[in-house]
This record gives C-alpha cells, sequence and structure tokens, in this order.
C-alpha cells in the first residue's frame, strides 16, 4: 500500500489540472418547418457539457486552514466531492496526505474526513454515541478502539454530556457537530468541510468556527479545506482563501491579499450637518471620487449620508475639508476598507 | 487486528445498528413477530384444505402432507425474497455515500447492510418449521441437513446476484427496479410456492409456463429443499443442482460486476446521493 504514497508532493493536499464535466440535458422547442406541425410542440433534448470544476490547480500546506469561497454553482462542492474520492474526475488529479485520488482511493479516505454540506446517514432513532460507533466499527476498527476513540471525539466537540441522546432529538447545530465528530473519528491528518456552519445560529456557528481553528488546526495540526458561503468567517479563520467562479479558481492569497486585489474602491462615509447642495457638487466633483450617493437622515434636519466610492482612502482628507469650508458640520466620517465579500462580488462580477 | 475477526466485527456493526433501530420501534417489532404465526398458520390451513387437489403431484416428494409442501414453498419464498431486497439497501443514498467515504470495503458494506435482513427471515423460517412440526405434522426427522444447506445456500447465492443487479440498477434509475418485479411475480404465478409447477400443465397445455417456471433459480429451490425434507441426497437431484449452479455463477458474476459498474456511473455522474 505504501508504494502507492507518492512523494512528488509534501503537501497534504495537492491539486494539478482538476477537471469535471457533466452531461446536461437542457430541452428546445423542435423547428416546425423540419418536424412538420404534428410535432410542432415536442421539444428536442439538447446535451451540454457544463464543466463544474475547470482546470484547478493549488497546494495546501500542512496545518494550514484554506478557504474555499464562491457563488452558488461555483464548483466548491464538486471539488470536495472529488477530492474526497465521491465522485471521479474527468481530468487532472490530486493527492491527498499522499494518495492519489485516482490510483487509492480508499487510502485517500483512510486519512481524509468530510462533512459535506448537506449530511445523510444519521439514524434518527439512534443516540450520538450508537451512531458514531457504528461508523467507527465498520471502518474496521477494534472494539477497544471504538469505545475509546467516540468517547474523544463526543468530548472534543462538546457533545460529551450529550453521548446517549438520540440523533432525532438534537438541534441543528448540534447535529452538525456531530457530522464534525463523524469526520474526526479516524483521527485524520486532512480535513475535508463544506460549509461546516451552515444553519447554525450565531453563537453556535462562532463556537464552531473557533474549535475548527483553535482546536483542530492550531492544536491538533489538522490541515483543513474550508468551502464557505459566509465571507466574514473565512476572513476569521482562514490563512488563505481561493475564490471559485464558473468552475475556475480568480484569485488565491491570504485574505488581506486578496481584499487589497479590489481595494481601489474604498468608500468613505460622511455624516453631515448643514449640507448644501454646493457641498455635495463639491465632493462629487473630487478627481478621486468614482461614484457617489447621498440621502437625508429623517432625524436631523439639513443633515446628510453621503457614501462616496473613492479610488484612494487618502481623499478623506479632503471630504473632511470641503465640508468645513462649505460651513457644514462633519458629524462623523469613515473610510470602509473592501472586506472578503466586496472582493467576491468584484472578482466574480455577480452580485 | 485478525482480518476474520475485523471482517465480522464490521459486519457485526451493521447488525447491531438495525437491531437497535428496528427495536426502537417496539409495537411495531412485536406485531411483525405475531404475523409471522399467523401467516404460517394460515398457509397450514391451506394445505389442508387443498390436500385432495394437490395429493397427485406429492408423489414426487414421497407423498408429503401438503401443508408441509405448501409452508417449505412459503417459508422458503420469504427467505429468498429477502435475499433478494436486501441488497437494495445499498442504494440507500445517504448511507451509500457516507460508507463509501469510510474505509469500509464494498462487499462487507454488501454484507453488513444485509445482515439485519438476514436475520429477520431466518426468524422466519424458524417460525414456519415450528407451526409446522407442532401443528401440520410437518416431519424433520427424514430431512437430508447437508442437501437442505446446500440448497438454501446456492439459493441464497443465486438471490443475492439478482438483488445486487436490481439494487445496481436502481443506483442509476433511482427508482425503477425491473429484476424484482419481474422475479417477484413470476415466482409467486409459475415456481412452485402454493402448488407444484406441473400443476401449470393442467392450465398450460402446450408447457410454455412449466418450461419458462424451470428458467428460474427459485423454482429449483423449492423442489430440491422439499426433495431434501424427504432425505434425498445431492447425488439424486444433480442434474438440478448443475442447472442451479450455472445459474448461481451467471447471476452473481453479473451483479457484482453490473454494481461496479452502476457505482462508478454514479461516481462520474456525480448522482450516489441523490434520492
Amino acid at each position: 500500500m505504501m508504494m502507492e504514497k507518492t512523494l512528488a508532493s509534501l503537501d497534504p493536499i495537492s491539486v494539478r489540472g482538476l477537471s469535471k464535466r457533466f452531461v446536461v440535458k437542457t430541452t428546445q422547442d423542435a423547428n416546425p418547418s423540419i418536424t412538420g406541425w404534428f410535432f410542432s410542440s415536442r421539444k428536442r433534448i439538447l446535451r451540454q457539457n457544463l464543466f463544474a470544476v475547470n482546470n484547478v490547480t493549488f497546494t495546501i500546506s500542512s496545518s494550514e486552514l484554506f478557504g474555499l469561497l464562491g457563488p452558488n454553482g461555483a464548483g466548491k462542492t464538486t471539488l470536495i466531492k472529488m477530492l474526497c474520492t465521491l465522485l471521479w474526475p474527468t481530468d487532472g488529479t490530486a493527492q491527498v496526505n499522499g494518495y492519489d485520488i485516482r490510483k487509492a482511493p480508499r487510502q485517500v479516505r483512510a486519512s481524509t474526513g468530510t462533512v459535506l454540506d448537506v449530511d445523510m446517514g444519521w439514524y434518527g432513532r439512534l443516540s450520538c454515541r450508537q451512531n458514531l460507533a457504528f461508523y467507527l466499527q465498520i471502518s474496521g476498527f477494534p472494539p477497544s478502539h471504538v469505545r475509546r476513540r467516540v468517547d474523544e471525539v463526543l468530548r472534543t466537540v462538546g457533545l460529551g454530556e450529550r453521548e446517549d441522546e438520540r440523533y432525532q432529538k438534537l438541534s441543528s447545530g448540534m447535529r452538525r457537530k456531530l457530522d464534525v465528530a463523524r469526520a474526526l473519528l479516524p483521527d485524520p491528518p486532512v480535513l475535508l468541510l463544506d460549509e461546516p456552519t451552515v444553519g447554525m445560529d450565531p453563537h453556535s456557528g462562532r463556537n464552531l468556527r473557533k474549535f475548527i481553528k483553535n482546536e483542530l488546526c492550531r492544536e491538533q495540526g489538522r490541515t483543513i479545506l474550508l468551502t464557505t458561503h459566509n465571507m466574514f468567517e473565512a476572513e476569521q479563520i482562514c490563512d488563505r482563501v481561493a475564490i471559485m467562479h464558473k468552475g475556475r479558481i480568480i484569485a488565491i492569497d491570504t485574505p488581506d491579499r486578496v481584499k487589497n486585489l479590489v481595494k481601489s474602491d474604498t468608500t468613505i462615509i460622511v455624516v453631515t450637518g448643514n449640507a448644501t447642495s454646493r457641498l455635495v457638487d463639491s465632493i462629487a466633483d473630487l478627481e478621486d471620487v468614482i461614484s457617489m450617493t447621498s440621502r437625508p437622515i429623517s432625524s436631523f434636519p439639513n443633515s446628510l449620508r453621503i457614501e462616496a466610492r473613492v479610488k484612494n482612502a487618502s481623499a478623506s482628507a479632503t471630504i473632511s475639508q470641503i465640508v468645513t469650508q462649505s460651513g457644514g458640520l462633519l458629524y462623523s466620517i469613515r473610510t470602509e476598507e473592501p472586506t472578503l465579500e466586496d472582493a467576491l462580488v468584484k472578482l466574480t462580477g455577480e452580485p | 487486528m485478525n482480518p476474520l475477526f475485523s471482517l465480522t466485527y464490521s459486519i457485526y456493526g451493521f447488525f447491531k445498528r438495525d437491531a437497535l433501530n428496528a427495536m426502537s420501534y417496539k409495537f411495531e417489532f412485536g406485531t411483525a413477530l405475531i404475523s409471522m404465526f399467523i401467516t404460517a398458520l394460515s398457509m397450514g390451513i391451506l394445505g389442508i384444505v387443498t390436500q385432495s387437489a394437490q395429493a397427485a403431484y406429492m408423489t414426487k416428494y414421497g407423498g408429503m402432507n401438503v401443508a408441509t409442501f405448501i409452508l417449505i414453498g412459503a417459508m422458503t419464498n420469504d427467505f429468498l425474497i429477502q435475499c433478494q431486497i436486501a441488497p437494495r439497501e445499498i442504494v440507500n443514498p445517504g448511507v451509500t455515500e457516507r460508507a463509501l467515504l469510510s474505509p469500509c470495503r464494498l462487499p462487507v458494506f454488501i454484507l453488513g447492510q444485509m445482515s439485519w435482513g438476514h436475520l429477520w427471515s431466518t426468524m422466519n423460517f424458524v417460525v414456519y418449521i415450528l407451526v409446522g412440526v407442532t401443528l401440520f405434522n410437518m416431519q424433520l426427522q427424514t430431512v437430508n441437513v447437508v442437501s437442505f444447506l446446500a440448497v438454501l445456500f446456492l439459493g441464497i447465492l443465486c438471490m443475492w446476484g439478482l438483488g445486487i443487479i436490481a439494487a445496481a440498477i436502481q443506483l442509476v434509475t433511482k427508482r425503477w427496479d425491473p429484476i424484482s418485479w419481474f422475479f417477484f411475480a413470476f415466482t409467486q404465478f409459475a415456481s412452485g410456492i402454493y402448488y407444484s409447477p406441473e400443476a401449470l400443465l393442467t392450465f398450460d397445455h402446450s408447457g410454455i409456463l412449466y418450461s419458462m417456471a424451470w428458467c428460474i433459480p427459485q423454482t429449483y429451490v423449492f423442489d430440491m429443499l422439499r426433495q431434501s425434507f424427504v432425505g434425498r441426497g445431492l447425488a439424486l437431484m444433480l442434474p438440478s443442482l448443475f442447472n442451479l449452479s450455472v445459474l448461481v455463477v451467471i447471476l452473481f458474476g453479473m451483479g457484482w460486476i453490473t454494481l461496479r459498474l452502476c457505482i462508478r456511473r454514479c461516481q462520474v455522474e456525480g448522482s450516489l446521493g441523490w434520492a
């Protein structure tokens, strides 16, 4: 078995030119001139190739927490499913913990813990402990190990007190924790987490994020690939992020650097009293201002909230000057740096 | 860990899961047990009622009483149906996806998924024999145990083969399972559960149905099990044994190949977890 483990890459996850193509059926009205009136209501079935993942290449280093971001249909889940060997790639390959997903899928599965976005395979009438013991037992672990390991993971994810609770009685947050517990059962060095905090309340989500970052990644040194829609989550915990769009990776770096890619679009928010139209025009005419909107604040007469998208954050000093020089009252001025969400929207071109 | 122990322990994991799940529905579990006795009883009564009409067909089985004949047919049929439908547990979308994410080997997964169903059908088998012996003069002292177990084993393999083919097709089509439907329908009608296949000749003089009946494995299993009940050894059933063995090789081989191909197709299409 060790023969199949290659030393070509020391990175726990190494993806090279990975692609997944699906054949999608679409319908189109048949041409009446060809098929005649009898068939005019018939639909013609067209088969099209859709690349859910298109020539993706990246590596993830040991103990790194890597975030995969992108809008719905970007290919994040497809990529995770290929890495955990549930889906067979059309092209390219990947190594997980040194094992090739095509040549040694069983070894890949043994060294990977996976949480899928819609996680199934739980038995409502069985307790947390019984459910977890089942998955460990069928993986070929000895009886002594099963009991000990189930205890460990239940304590690790904070479900030690609920071990005998039936799955059907758990809250959605607890169920998600149990998903993570199941992924941790074989003590895998690599974790693939597909939207682990989806459906959780803010408090539980924050706790799970902390747990993933501090416990699983920092303390235990696991390598984690995590997909998420939650940009705040990615900014908060990921060492690096990749933005996926239409199956391709369009940006990959640390969250700060990815945000810097769209930094030209800094927003300055000014709240001013005694605002005149001359003041607004003066700000709009500034060379650094790309676009501007203003709206009155109902609770303060003659007050405006001005939002200016500027090329450079230093424009805030000029704007302050204009407000005071034109007799306005400067209540507040602040600069909004782009968030990862802004970066995602800008880079993918999707609202 | 010893590989055999590891295998058994893994399969026991599946069994324990299903047993815990089934026993958590206590009322359903209890009523299902009572139903077994009631069905066995009604089969025996059916035998008594049709004794004189079917007596002519019993000479092949050493003059066995018709109640025993029907009880053997019904209990074996229930057992074989379970063998045939058990592999369909494989296509439970959530479980399949999760199990294929674990290092659990495919044969262990299949055997494990079927283990509880088999215990249940074995219990059903025992209940029929109990009812037969105590109420309907079923004779166990004449049973040729070696023939009985060998034929039953071949029957199980045949049904697993059929079931695996059906499960594999269902893995791709998600709903439609023509294999189970055909064999279930035709077995009930022609393979000799409640009456001997020879009785078909009184209805279809051309003998087409009778010939077709001997193309399906259940007919051989019912026939040979009844013969083993009256003490016949395998040597006296060689032609039937050969035919059944050929069917085992064909069906089991086809099942294994079809399943692997269908799982791969689902992995390519990405439809493994779809319901």
